[in-house]
């Protein structure tokens, strides 16, 4: 614990801890939230609007539902979302800029000026046009989201290979009749690999807020699951005189969003080695 | 008379310059020369003298613009793809730093496992075996396998490098500045190490250094370049005895000290007061 | 008196596996007007003694020495001050110590201004007198460019020139010439011993290169392990040495065996630097060890201005 705090700092172990808190709450979701029916979507008119009270923590929604235990259940759809995405991005860019960086000449000219396409667009445009041409659903703002992402991975690790290829270790494997293939998996991807992970994971955090950003819009995850994004939507109908139906998941995504971003920081100048792959 | 190892034949590299830029002079001017099986050939020069070019060229890493390079007999130039990636096994090349020139990421085992995986071979005790043997070879003993590059010592860490170069028993051993980057105890060990090898193996070496005394001493036959031109070849004994280049000359005379005895100031300085010193210090007078 | 005078210096730095002693026991004597050689191998102490007098040893540094004195001041007080007025620093590459997007002339400029309160041209003509007598052909043409138009051998004479502009009397040169091919490393070195006659400085040569030491050093002192083990007058330390360690490391230079013949290696490796060390450093790679050697700290035995710590007899080692 200690060690932690001293290679992250006080903010850093902090926002580690509550990211961990939402992973928890994700996978506990039936058993933490206090109505797991009303989680996963089912109605309660009895206590429709009902503001913050002993019974319901965080009040509830038009249809009565427990907000707190919507949270909950959102938290599973933000997580997965997040990592999905991430993971998405990571699948297509690590290729294609390992393909950049390692055969250089015209196959990096086509791979990044193809790339450079992807991110000529504002980001969250590109999302919403992608999604509003795939329809809403989970799966579609997932892709949709994906697509304005995986160029930065690929700039990134081709920036990665680009340092890896000049060093003489890889050039003594080629010397030695290494074949590509070879020199890519054993040498230049666990080299690359592991800052980018590093930094996909980091990721997560900013590509929920897209996502979530998306449901906003309705380009999201469809009634009843329940979406942060998506709450926060609803509530609008009511706000301000049922501000918790809005506020309570908007302050959610807020305190994830800054964890997420303080985490990233800390790693970023933690002491003691950094995510990079120099040896 | 036999095949030689090397034979390079009016060899001429030129880089490519701007597409209207006048066509720049070449990095290495025609350079010819021959290597005996089993002898050690010494290329010298200063930064930009082509040196690095024509390592280069013979290592396939960069284009020739003309000339030929026969490697025991075999066209090198014309080798393509797969089939020079085979042939690749007949050059062993050793790198200046051995921190750089070994993976971080790899245990010595590994390291010197990747060229005999590399051209079709197994993983087993038999390879376990005859790595352990490279490694004798080299002077370092068995247990060296399981660590890694960042564990040894500089001179350890070069002859993981010498080891790993052999590993495919390459006909030809290069060797781009192997000692520069080390202290000169530690650059002595390399060097008898060297002559070791190349006695009990009957090994060809190029040695391509900016140090000309370092290659002088191992070295059967001498190539001094300059600016692209080859200023020197013949065998060492001679350009030792009597250097037909001025620039060959220079080299050989810095750091000796005659060329300082003439000067007026040294050994002039009063020499520091003796009395009074203390035991067990270089300290002088205590005035 | 002399213009350096050091006598047991130690440094030593605190981490959280106990100390690291980088210099354990230095004495340097260093006259006004002589080029000093300072030889020894990596983690001999060679650099941060040159540190220490430059007051750049790195913080928490412990320094402890009999006598650290300066021209009579002690450096242990002043070197901060000293730095950059009276003692001036040549680093190994040049083209790190000039910043590459300033002209000569700005970067010559500022350390002439902030030295001497001069108006405009009188500085451009310092400048100028400067970059000459570092023997630059056409200084003026110098004073135009930017760091990459020149070669590295320029770039140390600009190097050299910006020393010179401080004022400063006495150089530490660490490592001057092995970022420098050989043919222009040894016109930098004949330009210092130049510059050493001409204008009366002293300089302090760091070096791993017994050649720079017998081109350009007057005298020279050899450090082991943190210590310094031998000194004396350049002709005596190379011709004939005193310690068995500089004995060893001559002989394994290549040029000191005949053509083709088994060096002279140095078997063995050099003592951990956090590690106490009892008798003489060098004593369990000698090849002449005695019982004694491990256990006692070896005596000074000298030839005239010619010194070094051993326990062997003079005639014996």
């Amino acid at each position: 614990m200690k060690k932690l705090i001293q290679r992250l700092g006080w903010p850093g172990t902090l926002a580690l801890f509550i990211v961990l808190f939402f992973v928890l709450l994700a996978a506990l979701a039936p058993w933490i939230a206090p109505y797991p029916l009303q989680g996963a979507g089912g109605p309660n008119v009895v206590a429709k609007l009902s503001p913050p009270s002993a019974d319901y923590w965080l009040g509830t929604d038009h249809l009565g539902r427990d907000i707190l235990s919507r949270i909950v259940y959102g938290t599973r759809v933000s997580l997965t979302n997040g990592i999905l995405i991430v993971a998405f991005s990571l699948l297509i860019g690590l290729p294609i800029g390992l393909a950049a960086g390692y055969f250089g000449g015209w196959i990096d000219e086509a791979l990044m000026r193809g790339t450079d396409v992807f991110l000529a667009f504002p980001a969250l445009l590109l999302a919403v046009l992608m999604a509003a041409a795939l329809g809403p659903g989970f799966l579609n703002s997932v892709i949709a989201v994906a697509v304005t992402w995986w160029p930065w991975y690929a700039r990134l690790a081709r920036a990665e290979v680009l340092v890896l290829r000049g060093q003489p270790y890889v050039e003594a494997a080629q010397l030695a009749g290494v074949s590509h293939w070879r020199i890519i998996l054993r040498h230049i991807l666990p080299a690359t690999g592991r800052p980018l992970t590093v930094q996909a994971a980091l990721d997560v955090g900013p590509a929920l807020l897209t996502a979530a950003a998306l449901s906003f819009l309705g380009l999201g995850v469809l009634p009843p699951t329940a979406d942060w994004g998506q709450m926060v939507d609803a509530g609008r109908k009511f706000f301000p005189a049922r501000w918790w139906y809005s506020a309570m998941p908007g302050l959610t995504i807020f305190v994830i969003a800054l964890a997420f971003s303080v985490l990233g920081d800390a790693l970023r100048d933690r002491k003691g080695g950094t995510a990079r792959a120099s040896a | 008379m036999t095949t030689p190892i090397l034979d390079v034949d009016n060899l001429i590299i030129r880089y490519r310059a701007g597409l209207f830029a006048a066509r720049p002079k070449p990095a290495v001017n025609g350079a010819s020369f021959r290597l005996a099986r089993g002898e050690t050939l010494g290329i010298v020069g200063e930064s930009g003298s082509g040196k690095t070019s024509l390592l280069r060229a013979i290592l396939r890493l960069l284009p020739v613009e003309s000339g030929q390079i026969r490697l025991e007999g075999q066209d090198w130039l014309a080798l393509k793809g797969r089939a020079l990636r085979r042939e690749r096994q007949k050059i062993g090349v050793v790198l200046q730093n051995p921190f750089l020139s070994l993976s971080p990421r790899l245990t010595i085992a590994e390291i010197l496992a990747e060229p005999i995986l590399a051209q079709g071979g197994r993983q087993g005790p038999a390879m376990r075996k005859k790595i352990a043997g490279l490694l004798s070879d080299c002077g370092l003993p068995a247990d060296f396998l399981d660590r890694r590059a960042r564990e040894l010592s500089g001179g350890q860490a070069q002859r993981v490098a010498i080891a790993r170069a052999l590993a495919l028993e390459p006909s030809l051993l290069i060797l781009d500045e192997p000692t520069s980057a080390l202290d000169v105890s530690v650059q002595a060990q390399i060097l008898n190490l060297l002559s070791d090898l190349k006695e009990r193996h009957g090994l060809s070496m190029l040695f391509v250094t900016h140090n000309l005394k370092v290659v002088a001493h191992i070295s059967d036959t001498l190539l001094v370049m300059r600016r692209g031109d080859v200023v020197e070849f013949a065998r060492t004994k001679e350009v030792i005895s009597a250097p037909a280049d001025p620039y060959t000359r220079e080299l050989l005379s810095f750091g000796r000290r005659e060329s300082l005895s003439s000067s007026p100031d040294s050994g002039g300085q009063t020499p520091p007061s003796l009395t009074g010193r203390a035991p067990g210090s270089l300290a002088g007078g205590s005035s | 008196m002399p213009l350096l005078d050091i006598r047991n210096l130690s440094v030593s730095i605190p981490t959280s596996d106990g100390d690291v002693h980088a210099v354990r026991a230095v004495s340097l004597e260093i006259e006004r007007g002589e080029i000093h050689g300072v030889i020894g191998e990596s983690g001999c102490g060679k650099t941060m003694t040159g540190m220490a007098v430059l007051g750049l040893a790195p913080k928490g540094a412990r320094i402890v020495a009999e006598r650290f004195h300066f021209d009579g001041e002690d450096l242990r007080e002043h070197a901060a001050h000293l730095r950059g007025r009276r003692i001036g620093m040549i680093a190994q590459d040049p083209a790190a110590a000039l910043n590459p997007v300033l002209s000569i002339a700005t970067q010559m400029d500022d350390v002439i201004r902030a030295h001497r309160d001069l108006p405009h041209r009188a500085r451009r003509k310092e400048a100028i007198d400067l970059l000459a007598a570092t023997g630059l052909p056409d200084p003026e043409k110098v004073l135009r460019s930017y760091p990459h138009q020149l070669s590295g051998g320029m770039q140390q004479r600009v190097v050299i020139a910006q020393a010179l502009a401080t004022g400063a009397d006495f150089l530490i040169a660490d490592e001057p010439t092995t970022a420098l091919d050989v043919s222009v490393g040894a016109q930098v070195l004949a330009l210092l011993r130049g510059l050493v006659t001409e204008r009366g400085l002293t300089v302090l040569m760091i070096t791993h290169d017994m050649d720079v030491i017998a081109e350009a050093c007057d005298r020279a002192t050899v450090l082991y392990a943190g210590r310094s083990i031998e000194t004396g007058p350049v002709d005596a330390v190379l011709q004939n040495p005193g310690h068995p360690y500089t004995r060893a490391l001559l002989a394994a230079l290549p040029d000191a065996a005949p053509q083709g013949a088994r060096l002279a290696a140095i078997e063995g490796s050099i003592p951990a630097p956090r590690s106490a060390i009892a008798g003489c450093a060098f004593a369990p790679r000698c090849p002449k060890v005695l019982p004694t050697c491990t256990v006692t700290p070896p005596p000074a035995r000298s030839r005239g201005a010619h010194r070094w710590l051993c326990h062997l007899p003079e005639d014996a080692a």
